[in-house]
């Protein structure tokens, strides 16, 4: 392999792999009977901040060691306390109604290539981010540093922040800076239905989205002036435009989920427009085994690929309270045009859930591009502490 | 390849189907395997399961009309929702299921079938019946559908539930709560003892 291929596999790897992940949505959780990520996130779209039954439910049902851990009285609206609130509750009552989380992800990073490997050590995550719920209004935001990349420093970055009303009956509104819902939002942001579809974790549009929940399905459209690093950063102007999603998620059993979305993209300064559509389906068997799969067709211009595939498959298993083993093949198909690469994918991966605030993830990525027939190989060790 | 059945047959085979049915519709019906669920929407969008399969009881058709005597009883105690804490809460806040006797079953009686033979109710159509559950009775109503399985029944039928007449409280934790109207499905086998 010449050198300048070398470096290229070297930079994509980084890029895919080193860059800043967003607090994890977790699909895998279908199998216990959760469909929707309002459930446990503020977020509509999944990710972020955990609501007050969000950590209870991470302390109580999914950690190794919180089985038998004490739990608000039945009935109470709003009493997280203890493990299962911010800094283990230290701060009692006296933020009133504002929930915290400050999220910290240190990782140990090895890609290895043909021919030599490199290692990294990074802070993947440094958050802190805040939420006010009352009478069906939510005000979420992020404050926190985004990792040094690609030769920048490192500088503050607010990934979300928005303001939303949801009405009992369903009907909710946002509008601020979010990540747009999109089929399956796996906690991966790598995953290809992810990194190569703009669903990236900097990937946020400023833009107002508007949902409805009907009994079991649940429709979200989101309207955006463009990528919300675009609109204030004048470096990046060039890529201002409009965008539009739709999702529509069709819960056939609490066990099973089926997902239809849509895109569109204006063109840019730097892209032409483009549009993906695609399905994504989900079923737990088991209390203890839910398998995503989603396909994205991505309809672009020939000078961006043209037409191609994106295919992720995520198989999650709890092998022990709290210890997930995910397994996870993924496709992305060059769509026939030079220069494109047919990238395949497989990804082992084993988090550990101990307690509530800390985490352990070790994944092993072997990414083949087949165009190239170039292997990869990365594996990503994160402590993840969500206090 | 045809195949004829002589008519006298034809006759003996249809007597002895309509004997055998009729007959073993009038008498009493015992549960055997049997699941109930319970889909309960979340206020927050999606829903999950209560299960149980501690379904008993025994029914025997009311000769000459369309009812049944008899009763179903749900051990609620059984019921899971495969979520510990949940379970503890649906039992011991909403349910109640300790507070007196009677909270810790639900009972099924009166049983009434429209739109089928109680003689050999095969097929689909509706039911009635009176529901005794947290102290209260009411009377529930829902599409039913029964096949004959082997020499029984399999039954399966299912009715909303609306949980503030039966004075449930309003299920309700940390912000995440079930609305106020389940649906309740069951489904079970019948044979004769």
């Amino acid at each position: 392999m010449t050198t300048t291929v070398r470096l290229k596999v070297l930079c994509i790897a980084l890029a895919i792999v080193g860059a800043a992940a967003s607090a994890s949505a977790e699909p895998m959780f279908l199998a216990k009977q959760y469909t929707r990520c309002t459930a446990c996130h503020y977020s509509p779209s999944g990710g972020g901040l955990l609501t007050p039954y969000g950590r209870l439910l991470s302390h109580r049902e999914l950690s190794t060691t919180g089985g038998n851990g004490a739990a608000p009285a039945a009935g109470d609206e709003d009493d997280p306390h203890g493990e299962q609130a911010f800094l283990y509750g230290a701060l009692g009552n006296a933020l009133g109604p504002v929930h915290l989380g400050l999220e910290m992800r240190p990782s140990h990073l090895r890609v290895g290539f043909p021919g030599g490997h490199q290692d990294q050590n990074l802070l993947m995550n440094l958050d802190l981010i805040g939420a006010v719920q009352k009478n069906g209004w939510t005000i979420y935001g992020t404050a926190g540093r985004e990792p040094a990349a690609h030769g920048e420093d490192e500088r503050f970055i607010s990934y979300e922040h928005w303001v939303g009303y949801q009405r009992d009956e369903g009907f909710g509104i946002r509008a601020g800076r979010f990540l747009p819902a999109y089929g399956v939002r796996f906690s991966d942001h790598t995953a290809f239905t992810r990194a190569y579809e703009d669903f990236d974790h900097d990937d946020q549009v400023y833009g107002v989205e508007v949902s409805d929940s009907m009994g079991p399905s649940l429709l979200q459209v989101t309207l955006a002036a463009g990528k919300a690093e675009a609109i204030f950063d004048h470096h990046n102007a060039g890529q201002r435009a409009f965008s539009m999603t739709g999702r529509w998620q069709l819960d056939l059993t609490p066990r099973t989920a089926l997902i239809g979305s849509a895109a569109y993209r204006h063109s840019t300064d730097l892209d032409p427009k483009s549009g993906l559509v695609g399905a994504a389906f989900g079923f737990a068997p088991t209390p203890r085994l839910s398998i995503w799969t989603q396909v994205d067709a991505s309809l672009q211009t020939r000078a961006r690929g043209g037409h191609s595939w994106v295919a992720v498959n995520e198989t999650s298993f709890e092998a022990y309270r709290g210890l997930w083993l995910k397994f996870s093949p993924q496709l992305k198909t060059s769509g026939g045009v030079p220069g494109f690469s047919e990238l395949r994918r497989l990804l082992f991966e084993a988090d550990l859930l101990p307690r509530t605030h800390w985490n352990v993830g070790v994944s092993y990525y072997h990414d083949h591009n087949h165009t190239f027939e170039v292997d990869t190989s990365t594996v990503l060790a994160q402590l993840h502490l969500y206090l | 390849m045809t195949y004829n059945l002589r008519p006298s047959l034809r006759i003996v085979l249809f007597l002895s189907l309509w004997v055998a049915v009729t007959s073993a519709a009038s008498g009493p019906w015992r549960v055997g395997q049997a699941e109930v669920s319970v889909k309960c929407p979340m206020t927050v969008g999606g829903s999950f399961d209560a299960r149980t399969s501690a379904l008993t009881g025994t029914l025997t058709a009311s000769a000459g009309r369309p009812s049944f005597e008899g009763s179903l009883a749900v051990d609620l105690r059984t019921v899971d929702t495969g979520i510990d804490l949940r379970n503890e809460h649906l039992r011991e806040k909403y349910l109640e299921v300790d507070k007196g006797e009677g909270y810790d079953q639900a009972i099924l009686s009166e049983v009434a079938l429209q739109g089928l033979n109680p003689d050999a109710p095969t097929g689909k159509g509706s039911f009635t019946g009176s529901l005794m559950l947290h102290g209260v009775k009411k009377t529930v109503t829902g599409p039913a559908e029964i096949r004959q399985a082997g020499t029984g029944w399999r039954v399966r039928a299912s009715f909303p539930l609306n949980l503030p007449d039966y004075n449930i409280d309003k299920p309700r934790y940390l912000g995440v709560g079930v609305k106020d109207t389940v649906q309740v499905t069951v489904t079970f086998t019948a044979t004769q003892p």
